[in-house]
């Protein structure tokens, strides 16, 4: 059903789990918790970002909203779950950026030939049509119909993936993934494709699920953003108020670590130091580590919002952390 | 030598392919004081990788140093023999690489892979060697030393691999630590505890690092002077904050503008136009002009010389602090 | 339009300008290279190619001409001018029959041809097809079909050859299934390996997230990029074929008499070795030929495609 929602991605109450054979041949399997019970939504137009370190699964729930992996809980684009059956409607309305150039595009198929796949896919237009397309999009993304039957190989990394933004965009999708799609490039590089982004995201409607470790290209380019660790989202918020005044202990461990260029931007050292205890099942996450545990935080808090409406707090500036002790 | 530890003078890298000959590292000069901690910042494929292996004798095959010196310590390292440069590599000037999965032999326990490098530059005995071993754990900030030198890589995070790389760099108190973008493949808060190791083992151990990165935040933590290379050559130098407060070549300042901070949200980035050109292309005297705005004729047909600016802040441009002023120098 | 260029022009033509010097630079000077091709495109796969091609095109050749026309009637007996040694007219010799061994020979090259290239093109379609879903599928469908691959691995081709021909009658194309079963489990491992190493490829996953369906992802997608690796081995599973189509004839489990092929003609060969020992010559040279150029052309194909 297409009836336009107001949020195009909603998220609940996912989690994604493995079973982990162990090491030995008569070690216990485990269960490593991927993502555990997150959950969010993402409005129409926006640009959300993710962020957090290796293993805290923000890549796992990009797969899972494109429909890659299998999860609990539920996942809607613009209102449809993901299903074999749906798949050709699904994919209209979601697409994604990766982070490797390279190997994201079949290195056998030329330029042309991979843009006009979506429409392919989704039985759109005629091979004429379809090259027109293809070739206003090379456009769009600042190359120009030359590159339409040169082979990936032949192109830099830069050119590439505009080639892969260009091919996320052919079908106007509602909702594009981008997982890391800088951090594979130069930094001058990355700084046209953030221009880009940015561009075309004003020129054309769609939300963004903008997932990357980077926090200060998170902070440039997103409206909201979540942090997340190991599983959890620990903090959401818009991306003014969390890099401001960050609430979550981890949050501000994580931006005072981020080596700045200018003076006065880095956030006063945290105590990100040798806290370390035992960590407890059930318990807050970042218990181990955290300088401000107490006994409560032995009980895994919930995502509840700072800012609630009722304190007259500004629509849409709401503020999530989970933490029974935040920074206020 | 003096103050210098290393003194690199005209240092040219070409790689041999195809019948070919390409200069990865075109003529570069520089010094790393003793006790000081320098950086190279670039992007891909402007030689500072090569730089350093250059430095270790690393080189494969096909890719020779073919012009130049590197004095380190008082000694050319071209002119070394094999067994000096045995001497040499792996105690009085070490190197980190990026990976340090790949650099740990998975096969070895920690104590044994670390204990190593005594092992193959002197006679100690079996006692001294694991005391060092693990002080150099303990100065590297594992937690547990005498745990972590009966385990195995694999059974260690990433962070605590690097770290255990950072020991095997120290254990013989180098006088040049040569870091090879130590932190790129770890975690922000990882890279933020590595690179204040690496500034504590300076001010504590006055080793001296040279650290290369791409990445000019990570260069600012603790770097007091850095080299900006493109290409194969160096564009700028100086100390750090001059560098970064006041950039006059035009790549540095493209350079900086393209890094997102938190006053520039919402505003384009002044990206670099183009892209960074392959080894294989032919490249002007400055290999920069065909992306640089403010590149004129005399860029594609004479080599910039070295420029003063002031103490220690060197450039390499026809440009000066305000505009096109042909052959002058100037200071500021 | 994103301006990709963010500076002024000048600096979009300089760099256009040192572009197509450096462009032109670089043709002119492999141009003069080029010339000292011999010794490096031998090890690069070309001239192997090309020595191949030739060969086996000349084998080729001999075998669709003798569709329409050999130098004398191949099987005609004629007692006069029988165990004849080669000479100008008769480029073999003739056999204990009579018969022209040359023309033989050539009638041979075609049934032999015929019978190894529909094997091997036959086999590869079904190794395909196997290959990519099992690959691609994973699962309990892929351990089944595997388990059945290796149990027909596991016996001797001769076996499942006699087997299959005392099935079936004795017809001149019986010996292809059997030589089917023998290629289908080399194959498949090959496109299966080849499927298990792409179907987690980054661009796979972009096809998916397109929209693309399965069939689609194997066949436009991950086929064409594994068929290099298959190629190579088509090749040399021809010269395969032909070594086993000629020992299946040998045995006389292949292609009946009269009808010429070239294992039926050595072992005819084989029992007048005495009298008429130029009558194995013809097919035994064609054989060594056809398959040290297939050889050749599997070389060089791996050579230039796979290095």
């Amino acid at each position: 059903m297409n009836n336009k929602c107001e949020e195009i991605l909603e998220i609940a109450h996912v989690t994604n789990r493995y079973r982990d054979s162990g090491a030995g041949f008569f070690s216990k399997s485990k269960m490593t918790r991927v993502l555990n019970d997150v959950s969010l939504t993402i409005h129409r137009d926006e640009i959300f970002g993710l962020v957090g370190e290796s293993g805290c699964g923000k890549s796992t729930l990009g797969k899972a909203v494109l429909g890659l992996i299998p999860f609990e809980g539920q996942i809607r684009v613009n209102g449809m779950e993901y299903s074999r059956k749906s798949r050709l409607e699904f994919t209209r309305c979601v697409q994604a950026v990766f982070q490797d150039p390279l190997s994201s595009l079949n290195p056998r198929r030329t330029i042309a030939a991979t843009l006009e796949e979506p429409l392919l896919a989704h039985g759109i237009g005629t091979p004429q049509s379809r090259r027109e397309k293809a070739i206003e999009m090379l456009e769009l993304v600042g190359l120009d119909g030359t590159y339409a039957d040169r082979l990936p190989r032949e192109l830099s990394g830069g050119q590439r993936q505009r080639v892969c933004i260009g091919a996320a965009l052919m079908i106007d999708p509602e909702l594009v993934i981008a997982d890391e799609a800088t951090s594979a490039l130069d930094v001058s590089v990355g700084a046209q494709i953030l221009n880009l982004f940015q561009e075309i995201h004003d020129r054309k409607d769609f939300a963004m699920l903008f997932i990357s470790h980077n926090l200060n290209v998170v902070y440039y380019l997103c409206d909201r953003i979540a942090v997340m660790y190991r599983g959890s989202i620990v903090e959401m918020g818009d991306a003014e108020s969390l890099y401001n005044s960050p609430m979550h202990p981890y949050t501000r461990t994580l931006l005072s670590a981020i080596p700045e260029i200018e003076e006065g931007d880095t956030l006063s050292r945290y105590g990100y130091e040798e806290t370390r205890r035992e960590a407890v099942e059930g318990g807050c996450d970042f218990y181990h580590r955290c300088p401000f545990a107490t006994e409560e935080c032995r009980k895994r808090p919930d995502l509840t919002d700072v800012l609630p409406p009722e304190s007259g707090a500004q629509k849409g500036r709401e503020h999530f952390v989970r933490c029974w002790n935040p920074v206020l | 030598m003096g103050e210098n530890i290393l003194e690199v003078k005209h240092m040219t890298v070409t790689l041999y392919e195809n019948g070919e000959e390409y200069k990865v590292v075109n003529r570069i000069s520089f010094t790393v004081g003793k006790g000081e901690i320098v950086g190279i910042v670039g992007e891909s494929g402007c030689g500072k990788s090569m730089t350093a292996l250059a430095l270790q004798d690393l080189l494969k095959n096909h890719i020779k140093v073919t012009e130049g010196s590197m004095m380190f310590d008082g000694r050319d390292l071209r002119k070394v023999t094999p067994a000096e440069r045995r001497q040499i590599n792996g105690k009085d000037m070490t190197m980190i690489f990026q990976e340090p999965m790949t650099s740990l032999n998975p096969l070895h326990r920690i104590g044994r892979q670390v204990g190593e490098v005594l092992q193959l530059h002197g006679s100690y005995s079996h006692a001294e060697i694991e005391k060092r071993t693990l002080e150099a754990l303990s100065m590297a900030g594992l937690p547990d030393p005498a745990k972590t030198m009966r385990m195995y890589p694999h059974e260690l995070s990433g962070g605590m691999r690097q770290r255990v790389m950072i020991a095997m760099g120290i254990i013989a108190s180098p006088k040049l630590l040569i870091a090879d973008e130590p932190t790129t493949a770890l975690d922000v808060t990882t890279q933020a505890h590595v690179l204040e190791l690496l500034q504590r083992i300076n001010q504590q151990t006055g080793t001296a690092v040279l650290l290369i990165s791409h990445d000019l935040g990570v260069i600012n933590k603790i770097c007091s002077r850095v080299l900006v290379m493109y290409a194969g050559k160096i564009v700028e130098q100086g100390r750090t904050e001059d560098i970064l407060r006041n950039p006059i070549h035009p790549y540095t300042k493209g350079l900086i503008a393209s890094i997102p901070t938190r006053r520039m949200k919402g505003v384009p980035l002044a990206s670099i136009p183009g892209r960074v050109p392959p080894v294989t292309e032919e490249k002007p005297p400055c290999p920069f002009a065909s992306r640089c705005d403010k590149a004129d004729k005399r860029c594609f047909t004479e080599y910039p010389g070295r420029k003063t600016i002031s103490d220690e802040h060197i450039l390499w441009c026809h440009i000066d602090k305000t505009g096109k002023k042909p052959g002058k120098q100037s200071k500021l | 339009m994103v301006n990709a260029v963010n500076s002024g022009v000048p600096g979009e033509l300089k760099r256009k300008k040192v572009e197509n010097a450096a462009e032109k630079a670089r043709r002119e000077k492999k141009g003069h290279k080029s010339k000292n091709a011999s010794v490096s495109s031998w090890v690069t796969g070309d001239a192997e190619l090309r020595i191949g091609l030739v060969v086996v095109g000349f084998i080729v050749a001999l075998g669709i001409l003798s569709i329409f026309y050999t130098p004398f009637d191949v099987y005609e007996m004629n007692t006069s001018i029988r165990s004849q040694a080669p000479s100008l007219t008769h480029f073999f010799g003739t056999d204990n029959f009579g018969r022209d061994v040359f023309s033989r020979a050539m009638v041979g090259a075609r049934f032999t041809l015929l019978v190894s290239v529909s094997t091997v093109l036959l086999a590869a379609v079904i190794s395909i097809i196997l290959g990519l879903v099992c690959g691609y599928a994973g699962g309990m469908l892929d351990e089944i079909v595997m388990r059945v691959i290796d149990a027909i691995n596991s016996f001797p081709s001769i076996l499942i050859a006699l087997v299959m021909v005392s099935i079936l009658n004795y017809g001149k194309l019986t010996i292809i299934p059997a030589l089917v079963i023998m290629f289908i489990p080399s194959f498949t491992r090959i496109v299966r390996t080849g499927t298990l190493q792409y179907k987690n490829a980054d661009f796979v996953l972009s096809n998916k997230v397109f929209g693309d369906s399965d069939v689609r992802i194997l066949f436009v997608h991950i086929l064409p990029n594994i068929y290099p690796l298959l190629l190579s081995s088509i090749v040399i599973g021809l010269s395969n074929a032909i070594l086993a189509e000629s020992s299946m004839s040998y045995l006389g489990l292949g292609i009946q008499p009269p009808i010429p092929s070239w294992g039926r003609m050595l072992k005819e060969a084989q029992d007048i070795i005495f009298s008429t020992p130029w009558a194995a010559l013809a097919p035994g040279l064609m054989i060594v030929v056809t398959i040290v150029g297939l050889n050749c052309i599997g070389e060089g194909i791996r050579k230039k495609y796979l290095s």
